[in-house]
């Protein structure tokens, strides 16, 4: 199952928090201030990530690592934790498998050879080693720094790795926590939106799970699992997948590499979009089904990152012809064949039916409790507030727990001289990813796009705050202004995504992929910088000057005025 | 945290101020040049340094002292050093008077107008000195120099900075002539300072010596302390009933049992030395004239509290006071007082000054936490009380100078001896500041239980023999009594039969000559001036009434009988007077919401003094029409 293992409450309990790859101060804010409840506490944050971020800036103690050296630097830690003798060997006896050949791995990563790898200097690996290793309780937390490469389950698997070497799991204040990006991004994995995954994360190729399925809807469920978002762009340039139906994203500025999203979408047989905005997406869709906003047009629920599903109310009537999700679907259904009721509760109920974890959370109880944390088997069951408890039961309950094998590899898009520095992306405080959510809402931080350079490389490059530059990767160019920031080293540059319709970033970064589950390397692109015409490039979206679409207006993305509340 | 640090950088000597309390930047996150080889992959922060967010204050001192001003640049560089946000550090430092944030000359003169002074001319001393001097003259709330007559606080920035008060200030030129130079101003007279008990060392020993103190039976309070322990001493004191002298009059024993049973730790100790109450003076001569009384007494609180770290925080406005202070703690420490296992005992106990930055609110406990943490001086909601959440979060016991000095005669006495002084309800002496027109202004011990009467006598009565038209009690806080009530029992039973207060032992003397109105105006302003601006009623009840009372309100055009105020010297008619004009009525339902719904005591006291005035005073009965 996916999802993190702790509570809200067990951040702000812990004594250690290594905040990896995550600037959660601007990206989860609410949770952030969990976080700092637990600073205040005594808790101590090391904040593992390139930049030296906001959240960085709360840290104890910051490590600044080469991008793409994740894993060089996990190693590394656990090599420092096993050679120190801190490593929790009960634990590890009693819940785990495979440390002899994780102890073999990672026995080359000493201290300088890590730092030689990650540029992290050697004692600040050895101090965030051995207090994690020493805490009481001690949490990794994570986001899209970890997820967001070619390698990312081998991120994720060697931050577990750490986690079951110190016994820093299934226990109160120690646990294993990606942060979400949505209030919903859970629920959607949750209910299945996975390409493997039936709701309740019961494997598709499970006859057992299937069975039930197929038994309760009186069809059955392909046996196989599906595609994830890459594999459908693959499919789409393959010619096997012709019909797309996108509710709520944005994939034509989103998706790495923009030209070849926007080639591929604009050349399915249907596209069908499902927004709240006519995004650029839509605006190149067939059909558009303008739908109510989750937040307070529509009934049901929300699940968020400690996996507490709660309660969410229909407080205003949507506007004009958008209509609820649910109800479009159905009525899809009903087109198709089946005669489903857009009863929200009706819905969740039948969820209830086919996920064991879901089970005992009916709506009653759901307003009882102010929202439930899976698993939650059944009416008398009080939800988890952390999983894994499991590991430490006397005998293990379940499958012991293994450790993985996972080695350093280098970002795909190399540096070189052609492309010598290194572009990592990231969102703002006041942005949410392509800016359909936030864009309209003006807000006193908003700067724009903009490539922030490290003082050094402005100077060599000549370049000057507000100064236009031209972006160039291997896929594309693109041109920002310059903002010099003094949390970045030479050699590092940032952009984020958020103005995608004044600077297309996406159209720089790599669409190579984990192979494993398709997220793109957004964090790290090969690029070189030169100082720019100030022209704003016309970009490969003008490629058709006769298309409505060429030219998006600049400035911040407006909905129109008349159609929102 | 979360540092947005835009343009303005600070010069070498603002750096240089900061650096010199700070020790220098270890790195260029912290204000160090950027040096990529040490910065770029690592840095320590959070808490590392945000944990000194309460060197804000004297980080912002040490700029104002050295250069004289704060510019953004400094501000930007105090911020960097201690990782607090620009827009909150601005917040603290233009919430106090005495720090600037405008370019001013390096020698300014703080001028006192307030009541005290008004009374020996101040206002026209003011006109004069901001007609020669300009911007190096600033009007100054009360500056806790009643006794002596007109004052300034003189302070020269540079390297070697000087701050000194003035009082008497003798003429314009002569305060010229003091800005002119960085020496001690010579002629500051001795307080007149009347007491048998705890009086009784004032200009009978040496202040500055710890010897002499000694030899006037300094110290041996502590040792009686160290012998007594924790449960004892607070039995003591308990048994002395002695209610605090700050104004609150809360039960000392009480308050220090509270702390001392706080499971929480560490435990705090707290001096209020922030005496800002208009026509206040006892603390500033206790502290200037018999500081190692001050320490021995924080010590023996820090015994019986479980506390082994003490702050006295010192108003701005008393440089000799803080240099009294720290002149005796550096003694005390040198001989093994102060510090690790005092006078041989297993106890610790360290102390810390902390300079105000000119702000009466910080007078109040919670407030002047916030301030000493760092933050704007604005009242904490209560509860939790200080003895559960005070200084830092901690168990704090909070006294007032005063009130912690007498603990001194309690130990040595014994609680129930000393209990034998006093009324039943008010034990022991109390300090009486008489100022304005009294013959000898000047600091009085008296046994609680004396009359109003007595006191006035013991300063020579009303001076030049002249009728006395009004007495103001407490300060601006306090209340206003008419010379019916000079029968009245100094004790706290006493002045509230007589619905007075005595606050913080202010008896200001009006003869028939004062003009009350023009006192009235400056009460309101000087409130106005103090609300802290946190809560509503208070930060507009305080304008508002300002308004009324400077015949500025917002009918103050209206003319005619009974139609209202015009201002100050033209016929106040509030409240007590029975006038039904809408200003009246509008003053009343002010002083009635900032009483109900204010934070704190400013706001529940801002028309104490106003309201007694009308409703006590005959002169200003007599001027109902």
């Amino acid at each position: 199952m996916g999802g993190g293992t702790s509570s809200y409450q067990e951040i702000e309990e812990t004594d250690c928090i290594l905040l990896w790859g995550s600037n959660a101060r601007e990206t989860h804010p609410i949770f952030f201030h969990h976080l700092l409840a637990g600073l205040k506490r005594g808790a101590k944050l090391y904040a593992i990530d390139p930049r030296r971020t906001a959240s960085a800036q709360w840290a104890d103690v910051w490590a600044g690592l080469d991008v793409g050296t994740d894993i060089a630097l996990s190693n590394t830690m656990a090599r420092e934790i096993i050679a120190s003798g801190l490593a929790n060997r009960e634990f590890i006896e009693h819940a785990t498998t495979g440390f002899d050949a994780y102890r073999e791995l990672v026995e080359p990563w000493t201290l300088e050879r890590g730092e030689a790898e990650t540029r992290v200097p050697a004692p600040v690996i050895r101090d965030m080693a051995h207090t994690f290793a020493a805490a009481k309780r001690a949490i990794i937390c994570w986001t899209l720094g970890i997820t967001e490469h070619h390698t990312a389950v081998h991120n994720v698997l060697s931050l577990i790795n750490l986690a079951l070497l110190t016994g820093h799991v299934g226990r109160w204040g120690s646990g294993l926590n990606p942060l979400r990006g949505q209030n919903n991004v859970q629920g959607g994995g949750d209910m299945g939106a996975l390409p493997d995954r039936l709701p309740g994360f019961q494997h598709v190729e499970n006859d057992e799970a299937r069975a039930k399925f197929d038994a309760f809807y009186g069809v059955p469920v392909p046996p196989k699992k599906g595609w994830h978002l890459s594999d459908m762009f693959n499919a789409m340039e393959r010619g096997d997948l012709r019909v797309l139906y996108v509710i709520g994203e944005n994939p034509v500025q989103s998706e790495a590499d923009q030209h070849r999203a926007t080639r591929l979408l604009e050349g399915l047989e249907l596209l069908v979009v499902q927004d709240i905005f006519l995004t650029e997406t839509a605006q190149r869709a067939d059909v558009v089904f303008p739908a109510a906003a989750g937040a307070f047009e529509s009934d049901g629920t929300f699940t968020n990152s400690e996996r507490r599903v709660q309660r969410v109310r229909k407080t205003l009537h949507p506007p004009g012809e958008a209509r609820e999700d649910l109800a479009i679907i159905c009525d899809l259904a009903r087109k198709l064949g089946h005669d489903w009721a857009p009863d929200p509760e009706a819905m969740w109920n039948e969820v209830r039916q086919l996920s064991p974890v879901h089970t005992g959370m009916s709506y009653a109880r759901l307003e009882q409790h102010s929202g439930l944390q899976w698993p939650c088997y059944d009416d008398q069951h009080p939800g988890e507030l952390f999983l894994h408890g499991r590991l430490w039961e006397r005998p293990v309950r379940g499958p012991r727990a293994p450790f993985s094998l996972v080695r350093h590899e280098l970002p795909l898009d190399q540096l070189n001289a052609e492309f010598p520095l290194r572009l990592t992306t990231g969102r703002r405080l006041a942005e949410y990813n392509t800016g359909v959510q936030t864009g309209a809402y003006a807000s006193p931080t908003r700067r724009g796009e903009t490539i922030d350079l490290s003082p050094e490389d402005a100077r060599h490059l000549g370049l000057t705050e507000g100064q236009s530059a031209r972006i160039t990767s291997r896929r594309g160019a693109v041109v920002a202004p310059v903002h010099i920031d003094q949390a970045l080293r030479p050699g590092l540059t940032f952009m984020t995504f958020h103005f995608p319709d004044d600077v297309a970033t996406n159209m720089l970064t790599n669409d190579a992929t984990d192979p494993l589950v398709g997220t793109a390397e957004f964090k790290a692109t090969a690029i070189r910088i030169e100082p720019g015409s100030g022209v704003r490039d016309p970009g490969p979206g003008s490629r058709d000057p006769g298309s409505a679409f060429a030219s998006a207006p600049s400035g911040p993305r407006t909905p129109d005025p008349g159609s929102r509340p | 945290m979360d540092l947005h640090i835009i343009g303005a950088e600070a010069t070498e000597a603002e750096r240089a101020a900061v650096d010199r309390l700070l020790g220098a930047p270890a790195t260029g996150w912290e204000g160090a040049g950027r040096n990529i080889e040490r910065d770029g992959r690592t840095a320590l922060g959070g808490r590392r340094v945000s944990g000194d967010r309460d060197q804000v204050l004297p980080a912002f001192h040490a700029v104002q002292d050295a250069i004289g001003w704060i510019s953004h640049g400094a501000l930007n560089y105090i911020c960097t050093r201690l990782s607090v946000p620009p827009a909150e550090a601005w917040g603290v430092v233009t919430f106090y008077h005495l720090l600037a944030t405008d370019p001013r000359p390096a020698a300014v003169a703080h001028v006192c107008d307030d009541i005290a002074c008004r009374l020996n001319g101040a206002e026209q001393l003011c006109r004069d000195l901001e007609s020669r001097l300009g911007h190096a003259v600033h009007r100054s709330p009360c500056l806790g120099q009643c006794d002596r007559g007109s004052a300034a606080l003189v302070t020269q920035a540079g390297l070697a900075p000087t701050r000194h008060v003035v009082s008497p200030v003798t003429s314009v030129d002569a305060l010229i002539e003091a800005l002119k130079t960085t020496d001690k101003p010579e002629g500051v007279s001795p307080p007149r300072a009347t007491g048998a008990k705890i009086l009784r060392r004032i200009n009978v020993a040496e202040a500055s010596s710890l010897e002499s103190y000694r030899k006037h039976g300094g110290y041996e309070a502590l040792k009686k302390a160290i012998e007594l322990g924790s449960a004892a001493i607070i039995a003591e004191v308990s048994a002395a009933k002695l209610l605090g002298r700050g104004g609150a009059a809360f039960p000392t024993g009480r308050k220090w049992d509270a702390v001392a049973r706080e499971a929480a730790t560490p435990h705090y100790v707290v001096c209020n030395a922030d005496e800002s109450e208009p026509g206040t003076f006892k603390d500033r001569v206790l502290m200037e004239q018999d500081p190692f009384a001050v320490i021995e007494a924080m010590t023996v609180c820090g015994i019986a509290t479980g506390s082994e770290r003490g702050f006295i925080y010192i108003r701005g406005e008393y440089p000799e006071s803080e240099a009294a202070i720290a002149g005796a703690i550096i003694q005390a420490r040198a001989a093994g007082l102060l510090g690790t296992g005092i006078a041989g005992s297993p106890y610790t106990f360290e102390i810390e000054i902390r300079r105000g930055g000119g702000a009466y609110i910080c007078g109040e406990e919670t407030a002047l936490f916030n301030s000493i943490e760092g933050k704007r001086g604005e009242p904490r909601s209560k509860p939790p009380f200080p003895a559960q959440y005070g200084l830092f979060g901690r168990p704090t016991v909070v006294n007032n100078v005063e009130t912690l000095v007498n603990v001194l005669d309690i130990l040595l006495e014994g609680g129930a001896q000393w209990a034998e002084t006093g009324t039943a309800g008010t034990t022991g002496t109390r300090l009486f500041c008489l100022s304005g027109h009294v013959a000898n202004p000047g600091l009085y011990e008296i046994e609680c239980g004396h009359t109003l009467r007595h006191a006035i006598e013991l300063a020579g009565g009303v001076a030049g023999g002249r009728a006395l038209q009004a007495v103001l009690l407490g300060g601006a806080a306090g209340t206003f009594v008419g010379p019916d009530a000079l029968d009245m029992p100094l004790s706290f039973e006493g002045a509230r039969a007589a619905n007075a207060t005595l606050g913080s032992g202010v008896i200001m003397v009006f003869d028939e000559t004062a003009d009350l109105n023009d006192t009235l105006a400056r009460i309101a302003q000087f409130f106005r001036d103090e609300s802290c601006g946190q809560c509503v009623p208070c930060r507009v009840g305080t304008v508002r009434q300002a308004e009324l009372l400077l015949g500025r309100g917002p009918e103050s055009g209206v003319r005619g009988p009974g139609s209202g105020i015009r201002g100050p010297g033209s016929g106040i008619r509030g409240p007590g007077s029975g006038i039904r004009g809408p200003h009246a009525i509008l003053l009343a339902e002010l002083g009635q919401a900032m009483r109900d719904a204010s934070i704190c005591g400013l706001g529940q006291t801002a028309m104490s003094a106003i309201e007694s005035a009308f409703a006590n005073v005959p002169s200003l009965k007599g001027a109902r029409s």
